[in-house]
């Protein structure tokens, strides 16, 4: 009866192990705080220059911390070419000008969209865009 | 030498009674039969290769099925979900890289990051789902391998046992008015 007892002994074992084994969990979840930083800019207003024929954006940022350069959108619902442009305003300032494609002299009405995001480097971050800022109020001109 | 007439009288009686075949009739009735029936040893190394093989050849064949299939079933469910987990893991593992890579590598975009987190969440989720399946199963075959030892060591009928429908039957009987031995097994 040894023998069975040995047996019995090494399958109970053997049991145990696959338990532990099937318990533990060998996966990572994943984690969203890496870019937690990262923030969206605010209050994003865009205004039309006529004698310039220029569009100026300006906006908000909270933290600036880390914040190398700003990456502005633009979206053309008369040229379906341009539609989500995207390009760095060109430094850490608050505000950009761009020039239209709107030929006033010929056209009557068009309307822009305007959205920005804060570019990032540190050590977890390179240059690395931020969330997308709440899209801006529609640029609206009558001839 | 003088043979005793008493004794030379009892032995051809004793010859007679043994040659009719009403002295083997009364022996079937009394159950003159050996069987060839598990120990309790036998049936536990029969159950600890396979659950249920050690009840089957006792005779207990629904108990021996039961288990038998349990211990299928359990295992068939418990290598295909660790299966599904593996395939899925090394994709989970490649894409939560690929993911991590995303900030300092460069150029990664919060909106790419938010997509590939939240396909990675689904990723995870599928991947507890079948770590719990695994789980559940391979514990479930554990428990099926175990009970069924212990029932082998326990509850196994052993060499006494007396039901011996689907046993090997070595018996005595009368063919052609001759007394014979008769070897049967009925399936």
């Amino acid at each position: 009866m040894d023998s069975v007892k040995k047996i019995f002994i090494s399958l109970t074992l053997l049991t145990l192990v696959v338990f532990a084994y099937s318990c533990s969990k060998d996966h990572e979840s994943p984690t969203f705080s890496q870019f937690d930083v990262a923030k969206k800019p605010t209050n994003v207003v865009a205004s039309y220059t006529k004698a310039t024929n220029t569009f100026t954006v300006t906006w908000d940022m909270q933290d600036p911390t880390d914040v190398i350069d700003y990456y502005v959108t633009v979206a053309d619902s008369a040229d379906f070419e341009s539609i989500n442009k995207t390009f760095p305003s060109g430094g850490t300032a608050k505000t950009c000008t761009i020039t239209a494609n709107f030929i006033p002299s010929k056209e009557t009405t068009a309307v822009r969209y305007f959205a920005v995001s804060a570019i990032y480097s540190n050590e977890t971050l390179k240059t690395f865009i931020g969330p997308q800022s709440d899209v801006a109020d529609t640029a609206l001109f009558v001839r | 030498m003088r043979i005793p007439k008493a004794f030379t009288v009892s032995s051809l009686a004793i010859f007679l009674l043994l040659s009719s075949g009403a002295f083997v009739s009364a022996q079937e009735e009394e159950s003159f039969i050996r069987e060839r029936v598990l120990s309790k040893r036998d049936a536990f190394l029969m159950s600890a290769v396979y659950p249920g093989l050690g009840q089957m050849t006792n005779g207990q064949r629904v108990k021996g099925v039961t288990f038998f299939l349990a211990e299928t079933i359990s295992l068939v469910y418990g290598i295909n979900a660790h299966e599904n987990y593996n395939t899925k893991n090394k994709i989970y593992e490649r894409d939560i890289a690929a993911f991590n890579k995303i900030g300092p590598n460069g150029s990664g975009t919060y909106e790419e990051a938010l997509v590939m987190y939240n396909d990675l969440k689904s990723q995870s989720d599928d991947l507890d789902n079948l770590h719990s399946i695994r789980n559940a199963a391979l514990i479930a075959g554990g428990a099926v391998y175990l009970y069924n030892i212990f029932d082998a060591l326990v509850f196994s009928p052993g060499q006494t046992t007396a039901d011996n429908s689907n046993r090997v039957r070595v018996q005595s009987a009368v063919i052609d008015h001759t007394p014979g031995i008769l070897l049967s097994k009925s399936f």
